[in-house]
């Protein structure tokens, strides 16, 4: 039977989109993670608890605030968005990228914070060590610190991708409820619910939704046992 | 090799200030913990920077604060042995060792009689979680030397290790210098240990240099007298073993002068070790408390050394009388009481027998010494219990 019978064009539109998304996401953040995670765990500068506070930040405000504030920034009439518009015609709310975008924000402290414990947990005196090696800095991070730090990193990974599937405030109101564009899982369920007769679709997508979250949880755990056995 | 430091720098609360030259090729590292003798290393292998000051090693300038030049440690040519180990933990030993070979030096180790000399061959596909604490020291001493250092620093090598262990790992230690030419630092917070290695210290106090050179001067440097005393300073010598008997549980060692002397060298009996055997090096130490002196020879007695020597220094301290003696170039150190001194009255100059038991000298393999002075043929003061050893250029 084919999966196709079983679940509705717009219902798979909404998985489609969510995978994307949250793909998108964690691909997206994984640079910036890696950045900000590696300057908050080996670099002291005047303005690092400012940093570290505004990276936490959304992770204990109210999700639509986060949304409200970033479409306040990068919508049509927005501080920044006004003149990507202008200058560049982007529109950065409202549609897929907005999705991407909330869900970067949103996911960006647990990657961030994954990232910056392991790299605090990865010996400085190791790379100390490499270096006295003749490594350069670059190659002792490509070579020790990045491998030493990889289980914390692809574990900030898959927290950032199971963050971004579980997103709904955020994504609401900075990228809309678009269905084919920007209408994620959480979303196309909150919608089904309100629909006369929607309950089976929001069930349905209830227990995708469970299966997918389950699925990131053994990836994670997986790839952190792999990770284990590389090191000893 | 030629190593200037001239460095000051401050850390929290700790000044760290060193100015001397280092000329010597293998030099031991003496100090309390927390005294600044990591920061030394650290700062020769450039993982901390100076405040201020120059640090030169032969002709090359590493850090110049007023040049404002500061060469990065991969390109210094310096090998460290951490007290740790640091292996990396995601390779295995073969990865490890030659780690660091990649660097472009002016000379290049054979890795295989790297791994030869330092018995490792069988882990070379092991992960560093699966060694030893001596297995991953050798490792890494092995993996500091493939990157051809210009000098190598050891870092409290052993701390890590049972004391057995260190005791097997030191002729490994000793072998480098040997094998390599390759000049050598090492850290230790234990006396006994470094002067396994070498007679050359620098002992460094609260970050600053008390003073360096040969142990037995340093003793009668007022300054470091008590600090080497307390931390168990022995007379250390080399020598080689003649002959083994196992029936007796005897060897006989002859110990090589360290300076040009007119008589055979003195030889002595230490205690029988299986796996040492004749025609090896050996470097050796006997503690200044196991040493007896007398007015004339003493029969009948179970010390099976009896040695003819001179008096060659003295020194008052409050609670005792050091005294080095002299024996055919073989110098040895004892301590005794004020009440001996008084009674005896130790006089420079003064012929003397010095008594220790086999027992007393505590030897392990070693490399062939660089220096072997001549020796300058005439009729010999010779050790009471055996025959004038054949020792000299003629038999090393």
């Amino acid at each position: 039977m084919n999966i196709l019978n079983i679940i509705s064009e717009s219902e798979l539109d909404a998985v489609i989109i969510s995978l994307k998304v949250a793909l998108m996401c964690a691909i997206c953040s994984f640079p910036i993670s890696l950045a900000i995670g590696w300057i908050l765990a080996r670099k002291d500068f005047y303005g690092k608890s400012l940093l570290d506070a505004v990276i936490h930040l959304p992770l204990v405000m109210p999700p639509v605030t986060v949304g409200y504030l970033l479409l306040l920034t990068l919508g049509v009439r927005g501080i920044i968005g006004k003149y990507l518009f202008q200058w560049f015609h982007i529109r950065l709310a409202f549609n897929f990228y907005a999705a991407i975008i909330a869900s970067v924000v949103v996911s960006l402290p647990l990657f961030v914070r994954s990232i910056r414990l392991s790299f605090e947990l990865a010996d400085k005196g190791i790379e100390d060590a490499a270096r006295t090696l003749g490594a350069s800095k670059l190659r002792t991070f490509m070579v020790i610190t990045l491998p030493l730090a990889l289980p914390g990193i692809l574990s900030g990974f898959i927290l950032s991708f199971a963050r971004s599937l579980g997103e709904f405030g955020a994504t609401m109101t900075l990228a809309g409820n678009i269905e084919g564009e920007t209408r994620t899982l959480p979303l196309a369920i909150y919608s089904f619910m309100n629909i006369p007769g929607g309950e089976g679709a929001a069930m349905r997508l209830a227990g995708l939704s469970v299966i997918l979250s389950l699925g990131a949880f053994i990836v994670s755990e997986y790839l952190a046992i792999r990770c284990r056995r590389l090191r000893t | 090799m030629r190593l200037e430091i001239r460095s000051e720098l401050q850390q929290g609360d700790f000044k760290f200030a060193i100015d001397t030259t280092i000329t010597n090729d293998t030099v031991g590292i003496f100090g309390a913990s927390g005294a600044g003798k990591s920061t030394l290393l650290h700062l020769i292998s450039g993982l901390k920077q100076p405040d201020s000051g120059r640090i030169i090693l032969n002709d090359r300038v590493f850090a110049d604060t007023e040049r404002k030049l500061f060469i990065e440690p991969n390109k210094r040519g310096i090998g460290l042995v951490f007290q740790d180990g640091r292996l990396f933990p995601h390779m295995n030993v073969k990865k490890n060792l030659l780690f660091g070979s990649k660097r472009s030096t002016n000379y290049q180790l054979d890795f295989n009689h790297v791994v030869k000399t330092l018995e490792i061959k069988h882990l070379l596909n092991r992960r560093p979680s699966n060694l030893s604490g001596g297995e991953r020291q050798r490792v890494a001493i092995g993996r500091a030397l493939l990157s051809a250092p210009e000098l190598l620093l050891l870092d409290e090598p052993f701390s890590a290790i049972d004391v057995s262990m260190r005791l097997e790992l030191m002729p490994f230690i000793s072998r480098i210098h040997s094998e390599y030419s390759i000049p050598l630092l090492m850290i230790s917070h234990d006396l006994p240990e470094l002067l396994h290695l070498t007679d050359h210290l620098l002992i460094i106090e609260d970050g600053r240099l008390l003073n360096q050179g040969q142990c037995s001067n340093l003793l009668f440097d007022t300054e470091c007298t008590r600090r080497l005393m307390n931390s168990g300073a022995t007379s250390s010598f080399n020598g080689k073993i003649l002959a083994r008997n196992k029936t007796n549980g005897t060897a006989r060692i002859a110990v090589i002068p360290t300076e040009p002397t007119a008589s055979a060298p003195a030889e002595i009996l230490g205690p029988y070790i299986e796996t040492i055997t004749a025609g090896e090096f050996v470097r050796g130490q006997i503690a200044p408390k196991d040493i007896i002196l007398s007015a004339a020879p003493v029969e009948y007695i179970s010390a099976q050394n009896q040695l003819r020597a001179v008096i060659t220094r003295t020194l008052d301290l409050a609670d005792r009388t050091l005294v080095e003696v002299k024996a055919s170039g073989f110098t040895l150190l004892t301590e005794v009481t004020k009440k001996s001194n008084s009674d005896f009255i130790y006089n420079v100059g003064e012929k003397i027998w010095v008594l220790f038991k086999a027992w007393s000298v505590n030897y392990t393999p070693s490399r062939k010494p660089n220096y072997i002075p001549e020796i300058i043929p005439q009729k010999a003061h010779v050790a009471h219990n055996a025959a004038p050893a054949k020792l000299d250029k003629i038999t090393i």
